[in-house]
């Protein structure tokens, strides 16, 4: 009888499928603003799916969902500097996107056997020179910026960038956030710090590296934002439209149109609504218009009820549970 | 690390006459927020409360 031999592959280091840690990394969802420009007026405000603005002073610089990416992706997110803004001694201007603990536990930050991990991405701006970027944990008080070289005008660059995980500090291991990702586009001295080294001290960006809000309508675009364990640049892993969706539900998701309810055994008007999917923390809702109040708002749903005649209803409600 | 402008914070009731949520406007948009530490709105109200720059109405 033949016998068959089935060659055994290497057990170590192959690291495939499900490696990436960022979600939205293709930039393909934009569910709040649907590829318009939004300029951002508040700290924190959430843009495009995953990814928010952090800033100290309102409308310096506008972000949007654009068809203009590198060969094998179909979007990116693209910020323009509103003017030649003088960035003072405390400011700061940065695109930041949060992983949730959960999430981030792999990289067994806070402990010895903290990981390497390597962030990439596809980048293209208008200027060219040195630019910044860092990670935190969610209390501020570990934090390491690094650097990356734009070498070329207006041309898509892709660029990666490994560390060695933080041996100590406090890493949120369930479902707030283990890990923020910042892009600094203007940070003043006094929040910048030495690349290459965790700190103790919360800044926002390493010191030598080009402010893009201090040029006016500079452009800086980003897609194919990837963060995996290990001390290699793996090429990015695509998922599905509809997995990416679901992903990020998990942190906003919107109803396009009214929600209306029937009425119940003593003629309150009442209506439940499940949500597409289970929140990472009992979401705030906003609405169009209500009629009349909402209640039993979890994870998984809510109820709005109206205590008169007439349909509940609640009108193009959005759900937020970001980080 | 939140920098939100809250200028209302008013609890509403459940069918039991419990506080069940916030209505608050915040950086300018009225929002109905849960009572959960975890999400991010009602984390900074919180924050703003114990640093007494903003005080949370009774509901009606």
């Amino acid at each position: 009888m033949a016998l068959i031999k089935v060659k055994e592959r290497g057990r170590e280091s192959i690291n495939l499928g499900r490696r990436n840690l960022v979600i939205n990394g293709a930039i393909l969802l934009d569910q709040r603003n649907g590829g318009s420009a939004t300029t951002p007026t508040a700290d924190q405000t959430a843009t495009l799916d995953r990814f928010k603005a952090r800033l100290n002073n309102a409308s310096k610089y506008s972000v949007q969902q654009v068809t203009d990416a590198p060969s094998g992706f179909l979007k990116s997110l693209k910020v323009t500097s509103a003017a030649a803004t003088t960035v003072g001694t405390n400011d700061f201007y940065q695109i930041a996107t949060p992983l949730e603990g959960y999430t981030t536990n792999v990289l067994a930050q806070g402990s010895s056997t903290a990981k390497q991990y390597t962030i990439s991405f596809y980048v293209k701006s208008s200027l060219t020179g040195t630019f910044g970027g860092a990670y935190s944990n969610d209390t501020g008080d570990r934090f390491y910026a690094w650097t990356y070289t734009i070498d070329a005008a207006n041309t898509w660059e892709r660029k990666s960038i490994t560390i060695t995980g933080a041996t100590d500090g406090t890493w949120e291991s369930t479902n707030g956030a283990g890990l923020h990702i910042y892009w600094t586009l203007g940070a003043g001295s006094g929040v910048q710090t030495s690349a290459g080294v965790w700190g103790t001290s919360f800044k926002r960006g390493a010191t030598g590296t080009t402010d893009v809000v201090a040029t006016n309508a500079a452009t800086w675009q980003i897609t194919g934002v990837q963060l995996e364990v290990g001390d290699t640049a793996t090429p990015f892993e695509h998922r599905s439209y509809g997995e990416e969706l679901a992903k990020c539900q998990r942190y906003f998701e919107k109803y396009n149109g009214n929600l209306a309810g029937g009425t119940d055994a003593a003629g309150s008007q009442w209506m439940s609504i499940q949500y597409k999917v289970t929140k990472r923390a009992t979401p705030t809702i906003t609405y169009g218009s209500i009629y009349s109040t909402i209640y039993n708002n979890n994870i998984d749903g809510f109820s709005v009820n109206r205590s008169s005649a007439g349909e509940a209803y609640i009108t193009s409600p959005k759900f937020d549970a970001e980080l | 690390m939140e920098n939100m402008n809250i200028t209302t914070a008013q609890y509403s009731l459940d069918r039991e006459g419990n506080n069940s949520c916030i209505q608050a406007t915040i950086d300018g948009q009225e929002m109905s927020v849960p009572l959960d530490p975890a999400n991010r709105h009602y984390a900074e109200i919180l924050k703003q409360v114990e640093a007494g720059t903003l005080t949370i109405a009774d509901a009606d």
